[in-house]
This record gives structure tokens, C-alpha cells and sequence, in this order.
């Protein structure tokens, strides 16, 4: 057994050593696949990240109607207490929340004294516990909220982030199309390339037939050179994808230094990595083990 | 070892290449197909080591009907036999020693047992010299020799040669001969087939099926 594999990886590698420039085309378009793939999997990867950063920070409002009696404020304080998604909350009185105003724009201090009352409702500020800090999770207990007795109106400030998401979605729907029509034309290519070197060598594969070699014996060598080439293929553009990363972070950094530092933060983790790598080396098996079929019928 | 019943087989309907052969080549035999270019000969041969399926009839290979043999099992049934082709078959991009140590590689044979044996062969025949050249740096003859040598490396149970002398001079075309009578006092059955009376000649013990535009007009 270990002999075998030891032949195939000899001959596999030897047949694509000697087939420079088909095996070498070959590996191009693989390399084109594998890195529109990388290219989507950063972008979604760290848009990811972001929404998972600025989730984070999620604070839900409730401001309160202006009548509220003593009791049912009491009343909607337990109600929240018992709320699973909740981790802490404190009250703003319509006082404090005039007060607040007062500070953050001190030119407009005047502002509630010219119109003659207090204009802010008093409110609930809530903090989302970490595990339900979800865009459908938060929509969910806003809906809730607002059904509750005394509040006028729920605020969460979720736009950015569910803009965002829509946005990964598309990229998804386009980086899984995208990929699927390239792998697909990888796997025809490496399918088409092995079939010629087959083609070329198809003398000697009825020889090896006629002096009693198995299936697998001959299609061994040729499986290994669709491996190898998927497996050549990963690695080179695993290095072009960390490159091009560099490159884009670098130049966003200098021109646009906080919004896109802050997006290009991470490059891809290595089960990624292995990933990509693995995911070609499946694409030349498949396209090898496609075209070398024929040439092993009885 | 070989068994024939009423076996035909058209390439073309017009003119059969083979046509109601019976026969039993037994264990151990040494038998000499004959005829002229086109009396079925090659056709005969391909046919046992299954390259060819007959068009009727049945053909018995060590008992096994080879017609119904699944296309996973018949690397098995060559590797029982060695064969010497009438073009050798040679692989051109391999050495001499690689071509003929192929056959023991698929068998499994470790690299040391696997150099000797090849080495000793190569030395029957007279080629060890080149071993390490490859097929189209020698000539007829000498890729010849190459041939049978990977046709009896293994041992087979059955060697079947068609026309292996066809390149070789008459001193070394006994020399073949000799080494073929030498595998069959061994136990292996061999099954010629030649357009040379003189060739026939030079076995004592054997047995000829004479071949005619794709019947059997003699057996003796």
C-alpha cells in the first residue's frame, strides 16, 4: 500500500513536472477560482467582525408616556427586571434627561427655558445581554417593549448594522454564484488538461492494462497530478491573497485611516487557509478522476 | 489450462477472424500456433488473455469462463500470464529495467528481490547492458529480447508469445526457444504463435494447431 502511494506521488509529480505548460494553465484557473473565493471569505469575515464589534453596543430606549402614574412605573420596572435580554437598566427622569441635553450642547441651554416646559420624556436606558446582542434578537424585544403599558416609543439604533448585513448577504449570493460558476470551470479545465496528458500517454496505459495493472494502479499517478495541481494551486493563492491584503490595508490605512483600518483588521484564520488549500486539491482530484475514467475501460 | 468450445469471431462479418475453434490446451504443454499472416493467429491469442471477447462460443481459462470475467477481475488473469507482443509494447518513456520490473511493481514484489530478479533476466536475455536505456534507443531485436523478458519475469502460469522470434536472428531465435522450453520444464504452459516451419522444428515436445483463414486445418 505504501509502496503504491509512494509510486503515485513519484509518477504524479515526475508527469506534471514534464507537463509544465498544460499542468501550468491548469493550476492558473484554479488559482483564479481559489482567490475570488479568499477575496469573498475576507470580506465577509470581517464584515463579520463588525457587526459583531458594533453589536456589541447596542442600547435600546424606552421613552415613557408623560402621565405615567407612580405604580405603573413601578409595574413596568418589574416588567423589565423579568425580561430574559435585559442586563441592567436605569431609569432617566425627565429632569436628568433635561440635565443631560444642558451638558452635551451647553449654546442650547436656554432652549427649554424659551419654550417654557421641559420637552424630554422621562425614559428607560437598557443594556442587551451578550447572547442576544443579535439584529433579530433586538427587533424582537423592541416589539415587545412597545406592547408594553407606559411606553410611548422603543429606540435601538440598528440601522447601520442591519444595512450592513443586507450588504454581506448580497456579497454571499455573489461571492457563492461567483465561485460556483469558477470552480466549476476549474474542474472542467483540470478535467480537460489531465484528459489530453491521459490522451498523450493512452499507449501506455493500454500497455500497463495488457500486462495486468489494476484501475487503480494506472489511474494512481494521474489522480496525484490533479491533487498536486489543486494542492500548488491553494498554496500560491492563499500567498496572493495575503499579499493583495497587505497591499489594500496599507493604502486604505494611508488614505483613509480610521473607517477602513478598522475594516481590513483581519486577514483570513487557517482553517481557512486549509481550507482553501484542501478545496483545491479536491477540485484536481475530481477533474482527474472525471477524464481519466474513460481510459480505463476493458 | 485452456479450453475452446465452438468459439467465432468477426471483426467484420464478411470475413471472419476466427471461425468454430474447439480445443484443449492442457497444463504444462508447450503448443505452436501456426499459419500464414491473417490465419487468426494474433486474433487466437488475444482472445486468451481476454483483449478480445469471442463473438460465440466459449472460452475456458483455468476453468474460468474468461467472456463472463467482471473488468475488475481481469488484471488478475494477466498477471497470471506473460505475454510477448507482436510490436513488444514497450513503454517508451520508461528504462529497460523499468519496463520489465513493472510487471513485479503491480505485483507488490519488494525493490530488492525486484532488481535482482530483473537484473538476472535482463542477463538471460542478453540485454542487461542497457538496462538503463530506453525502448527506442534499441533496435528490433534487441526491444524484442526487452519483451520477453517482462513476458517471463513473473513466472506465469501461461506465456503466450506471438511471433517472438520475428526480429531476431536463427542463433538467438533458438536462444528465445530455449529459454520458453526452459519455463515450460518449469511448469509453464506456452502457447506460440509463428508463420516459422524452422521454429517449430526446434522444440521436441510439442504440440501445433495449424491455422487457415480462421479455421483449424491440422492439429497434431
Amino acid at each position: 500500500m505504501l509502496r503504491a502511494i509512494r509510486y503515485f506521488l513519484r509518477e504524479g509529480w515526475s508527469s506534471l513536472w514534464h507537463n509544465k505548460g498544460a499542468n501550468l494553465l491548469s493550476i492558473a484557473i484554479i488559482i483564479v477560482s481559489l482567490y475570488v473565493l479568499g477575496v469573498f471569505l475576507v470580506l465577509s469575515t470581517n464584515f463579520n467582525h463588525i457587526i459583531e464589534r458594533w453589536s456589541e453596543d447596542v442600547q435600546v430606549n424606552i421613552f415613557l408616556d408623560e402621565n405615567l402614574s407612580e405604580p405603573a412605573l413601578l409595574y413596568l420596572q418589574e416588567r423589565l427586571s423579568i425580561l430574559p435580554e435585559i442586563g441592567e437598566f436605569i431609569y432617566i427622569s425627565k429632569q436628568e434627561a433635561l440635565q443631560r441635553f444642558q451638558i452635551l450642547f451647553p449654546s442650547l441651554q436656554t432652549l427649554p427655558d424659551e419654550i417654557g416646559e421641559n420637552p424630554f420624556p422621562s425614559s428607560y436606558e437598557l443594556k442587551i445581554k451578550k447572547e442576544y446582542q443579535t439584529i433579530d434578537g433586538v427587533r424582537g424585544l423592541a416589539s415587545r417593549l412597545k406592547s408594553l403599558d407606559g411606553v410611548k416609543e422603543v429606540s435601538y439604533d440598528l440601522q447601520w448594522i442591519e444595512r450592513l448585513s443586507t450588504v454581506m448577504k448580497l456579497l454571499r449570493v455573489i461571492g457563492i454564484f461567483l465561485v460556483g460558476v469558477l470552480v466549476f470551470s476549474a474542474v472542467s479545465t483540470t478535467a480537460n488538461v489531465i484528459k489530453l496528458l491521459a490522451y498523450a500517454r493512452k499507449d501506455e496505459i493500454d500497455i500497463m492494462k495488457l500486462v495486468g495493472a489494476s484501475s487503480w494502479f494506472i489511474k494512481g499517478p494521474f489522480l496525484v497530478e490533479g491533487m498536486l495541481q489543486g494542492f500548488i494551486a491553494g498554496i500560491i493563492s492563499i500567498g496572493l491573497l495575503y499579499l493583495s491584503y497587505r497591499l489594500v490595508a496599507y493604502y486604505l490605512a494611508l488614505s483613509y485611516n480610521l473607517l477602513f483600518g478598522f475594516l481590513l483588521f483581519t486577514f483570513l484564520p487557517l482553517e481557512y487557509w486549509l481550507g482553501i488549500i484542501g478545496g483545491g486539491t479536491l477540485v484536481g482530484l475530481i477533474g482527474s478522476s472525471i477524464s481519466i475514467r474513460k481510459f480505463l475501460r476493458y | 489450462m485452456i479450453q475452446m468450445f465452438n468459439v467465432f469471431k468477426n471483426y467484420d462479418p464478411m470475413s471472419p477472424a476466427l471461425i468454430d475453434i474447439s480445443l484443449h490446451i492442457r497444463k504444462g504443454e508447450f503448443v505452436f500456433v501456426s499459419g500464414p499472416s491473417g490465419a487468426g493467429k494474433t486474433t487466437f491469442l488475444k482472445l486468451i488473455y481476454r483483449e478480445e471477447l469471442p463473438t460465440r462460443g466459449h472460452i475456458l481459462v483455468n476453468r474460468r469462463n474468461i467472456a463472463k470475467l467482471p473488468p475488475s477481475k481481469i488484471p488478475y488473469l494477466r498477471r497470471s500470464m506473460g505475454i510477448v507482443f507482436q510490436d513488444f509494447k514497450l513503454l517508451n518513456n520508461k528504462t529497460i529495467f523499468d519496463n520489465v520490473s513493472f510487471v513485479l511493481k503491480i505485483l507488490g514484489v519488494p525493490i530488492a528481490i525486484t532488481k535482482k530478479k530483473v537484473f538476472n533476466m535482463l542477463r538471460m536475455v542478453d540485454i542487461h547492458h542497457k538496462m538503463k536505456s530506453f525502448p527506442p534507443q534499441l533496435s528490433g531485436g534487441e526491444q524484442q529480447r526487452v519483451a520477453i523478458a517482462r513476458a517471463l519475469i513473473n513466472d506465469p502460469a501461461l506465456l503466450l508469445a506471438d511471433e517472438p522470434t520475428g526480429n531476431l536472428d536463427p542463433e538467438l531465435s533458438m536462444e528465445i526457444m530455449r529459454l520458453f522450453e526452459e519455463a515450460n520444464q518449469k511448469g509453464t504452459t506456452v502457447v506460440v504463435a509463428t508463420h516459422n516451419p524452422a521454429l517449430i522444428g526446434c522444440i521436441s515436445n510439442k504440440r501445433v494447431i495449424m491455422l487457415d483463414k480462421g479455421r483449424i486445418v491440422k492439429y497434431y
